[in-house]
């Protein structure tokens, strides 16, 4: 995703553009590639070259 | 259409207080949204673009509304991602939720000319879904983050596409 254009700081506010949506709750969740993204988002962070 | 110019002047406002880089949409772009590409746009959106401008991006909490260049056909975004269509009017998509996890979609014609719908993107084809209301009912929901922007508790027919 790296070679592709995705930066860390891109990575990180769409992570916490998906953690502000969880913690808003209610309809938000209605959202069923909510989890999935954040889960993603938090593995690309974590793999990200130190 | 005096309560879409006020309504537009709000949410510029709101952008603007998210820092987001908000610019004019320039007459040529409205004309060729309006004339050559998609018959149909009513007023009152051309109006909204005209007083409120468009981001760059997408605001905190991930909507995003679409440049003029990038409004389309509702059956054709949802062709591009491999999703039917079962509205027999045409309406264009021009705002999207969480990097498009759904869409919003403006009726040009028939029975809900100048109204919104959420656009689900479902196996069953059954988008756009019925109006949730008027341009400013859709405006007046974005301001508030209100329920109809998101898809009812009872769509299970909503599986969402993972990009």
């Amino acid at each position: 995703m790296q070679a592709q254009g995705l930066n860390r700081a891109t990575a990180e506010s769409l992570r916490g553009t998906y953690q502000k949506a969880i913690e808003a709750g209610g309809a938000k969740l209605q959202n069923e590639q909510l989890l999935p993204r954040a889960q993603l988002m938090d593995r690309i962070l974590e793999l990200w070259p130190k | 259409m005096a309560e879409v110019a006020v309504l537009a002047k709000e949410v510029r406002q709101h952008w603007l207080s998210q820092g987001l880089r908000v610019s004019s949409v320039k007459p040529e772009e409205l004309a060729e949204l309006t004339r050559s590409r998609l018959a149909g746009i009513p007023e009152e959106y051309e109006a909204f673009l005209r007083v409120a401008g468009l981001p760059d991006d997408e605001d905190g909490a991930g909507f995003r509304f679409w440049l003029p260049r990038e409004v389309r056909a509702t059956s054709h975004v949802l062709g591009e991602s491999g999703y039917g269509s079962e509205g027999a009017e045409p309406s264009v998509i021009i705002a999207d939720y969480l990097q498009e996890s759904w869409w919003y979609g403006l009726w040009l014609a028939g029975p809900f000319a100048g109204q919104v719908s959420l656009v689900l993107g479902n196996e069953a084809g059954k988008d756009p879904q019925p109006p949730l209301g008027t341009f400013v009912d859709f405006l007046l929901a974005y301001l508030n983050d209100d329920v109809r922007l998101y898809p009812p508790a009872s769509s299970p027919e909503h599986t969402g596409r993972v990009s």
